[in-house]
This record gives C-alpha cells, structure tokens and sequence, in this order.
C-alpha cells in the first residue's frame, strides 16, 4: 500500500482525534507496559513524562519519514543502532505498533479498517528501519 | 542558513547554550558552503572541525553526568558514541572517495543536533540544575575562551 496525500491528511486527523481525547498516552502505556515482564523491567524506573514526551517525539519523526523529509531516514537509521545496542528483540517493535494502534482504536471515535491500515502503513515503515538495528542505512550520500 | 537558533532550542546552562550556538554555526556553515558550492575540501574541513567540536561538547556534557551522577548517564552516551562512530566512518568514506557531503547529510545533521537537545539535553538540564550546577556565570566559561 502507497500512501498518497488525503491518507497521510486522514493519519494526522485520527492523530488529533487520537490525542484531543486526553488518555491516548495512557492507554498506549498501560498496554505496552503490561505486555510483557520485560517491557515492564525496561519501563519500571522511567519517568512517565519522559515516556510520553519520547512517544510524541517518536510519531513526530514516523510521520516526517512518510513525508519524505530529507535526513529522517538517516536519523531513524542512527535511532535503530542506538537502539541496537540494547538488544531489543525485533518483536517488541512490532508490539509497540500493535499497542500504539489499538490506543487509537479506543480512542479515536472514527477509527476504522482504512485508518487502522494507514497507521500500520505510516508506523510501519519506521519500524522497518528500527528493526534493521545495526544494519539501518548508515549516514552517507547518494 | 538551515538552522536558526531560538530560546526553544535552550537548556537553560549558559555553557551548553553557548557549545550548542557553535555547533549550529557549523551546521550552518557547512550548508552554506554547499550552496555556494565552495568544493568538497572546504566542506570537508567544515565537517572535521564540525567532528571535532562535537567530541569535545560531549565529553564535557559527560564529565558533568559523571560529576553529578547524573541518573540517564548510560543512555544519554550512547547516543554520543553512536553519532562519533557515525561520523568517523563517514570522514573514512569521504577520505577514500567513496561518497561526499549532500543535503542529506546535512539535514540529518540538523535534525540529529536539534532532537538530541530538545529529546534528550533538555532531560539532564533541570537535574544538573537542581543538583547545583549554575545556570549562568558572570565570566565566560574556560571551554568558551578556548575555542573562540
């Protein structure tokens, strides 16, 4: 699936909606957390805040790769082999996007088969590139 | 100029303020010797005193982890590590003629300095603060007089 321009509008709106409903955060969070014993160990000292801020700031540079703007793949790149050196296992990222989409089930009221597949599609291709870990395209030009 | 500094941009430590403005200037420096197409070696040299600069803001920001315990210490370093190793081996790839600086590189340069201080600089200020760090001194710190 390509995503063309009224899908990355539609994604920024269930976004808003998403958030405008004041327990995005929450609900992604209690979820991911109480997935698995280890994402609870990683989590168990951290700063709720300080998650959020990181989650926010994690959406903002999935959506700017969708956008094509130039250097995010670089920096997501960089992003997967600082994260490499924790040895999170690739299935975690992909829990993370399940958890974070079904946040927006429960929280954006017009969320729907088309949305949930734009998310997936938008979420998607940044996790591809943190789940390449040290492999993740290094900083160079073309 | 493709960055512009703002107070958005502040940790509130006048040193590591006055360390981030050089950095940007580099940044900055290095995009406009790109658009005035001044030659790779000029950009090139902009990038080793862009690499150089960076390893010494982190081992200061380090030492003050280090002085203060500061609690993100290990994480916070191995994003500086991991941007060193980055930018060695790229030196080494540009050194061997094997690729050359684009505005790729240049904005992954701008987004890496601009996220890392507002996602993760912006985290340590208010601990060194509140662990006794002064925000700001009447005389301009040693780091600054040495490099200006």
């Amino acid at each position: 699936m390509s995503i063309s321009e009224q899908d990355l509008v539609n994604f920024h709106e269930s976004l808003d909606r998403a958030s405008s409903s004041g327990k995005f955060m929450d609900v992604f969070y209690d979820g991911f957390i109480a997935s698995s014993i280890d994402v609870e160990m990683i989590f168990k000292d951290t700063d709720m805040d300080r998650l959020k801020r990181k989650l926010k700031s994690s959406l903002h540079m999935m959506t700017m790769l969708v956008d094509n703007e130039p250097g995010t793949e670089m920096y997501v790149g960089h992003l997967a082999r600082v994260h490499d050196r924790y040895n999170i296992p690739a299935e975690m990222f992909n829990v993370w996007m399940d958890l974070l989409i079904e946040a927006v089930r429960v929280c954006d009221q017009e969320f729907d088969v088309r949305t949930e597949n734009i998310w997936r599609e938008v979420i998607g291709r940044g996790i591809a590139i943190m789940t390449q870990g040290a492999d993740a395209k290094v900083i160079e030009a073309v | 100029m493709l960055i512009e500094w703002s107070d958005e941009l502040s940790v509130g430590i006048q040193e590591i303020d006055e360390q981030h403005k050089v950095l940007v200037g580099l940044v900055n420096e290095m995009h406009d010797a790109i658009h005035a197409r001044h030659g790779s070696e000029v950009s090139s040299e902009i990038l080793q005193r862009l690499a150089e600069y960076t390893k010494i803001h982190f081992a200061v920001e380090e030492s003050l982890f280090r002085i203060f315990d500061y609690p993100g210490y290990e994480e916070h370093k191995a994003q500086h590590d991991e941007l060193i190793r980055e930018i060695i081996e790229l030196q080494e790839k540009i050194a061997a003629g094997k690729t050359n600086i684009s505005f790729q590189l240049l904005h992954f340069l701008k987004m890496w300095l601009t996220q890392h201080i507002l996602d993760s600089d912006k985290e340590y200020s208010p601990y060194l603060l509140k662990s006794g760090l002064k925000a700001k001194s009447s005389q301009a710190g040693w780091f600054h007089k040495l490099w200006h």
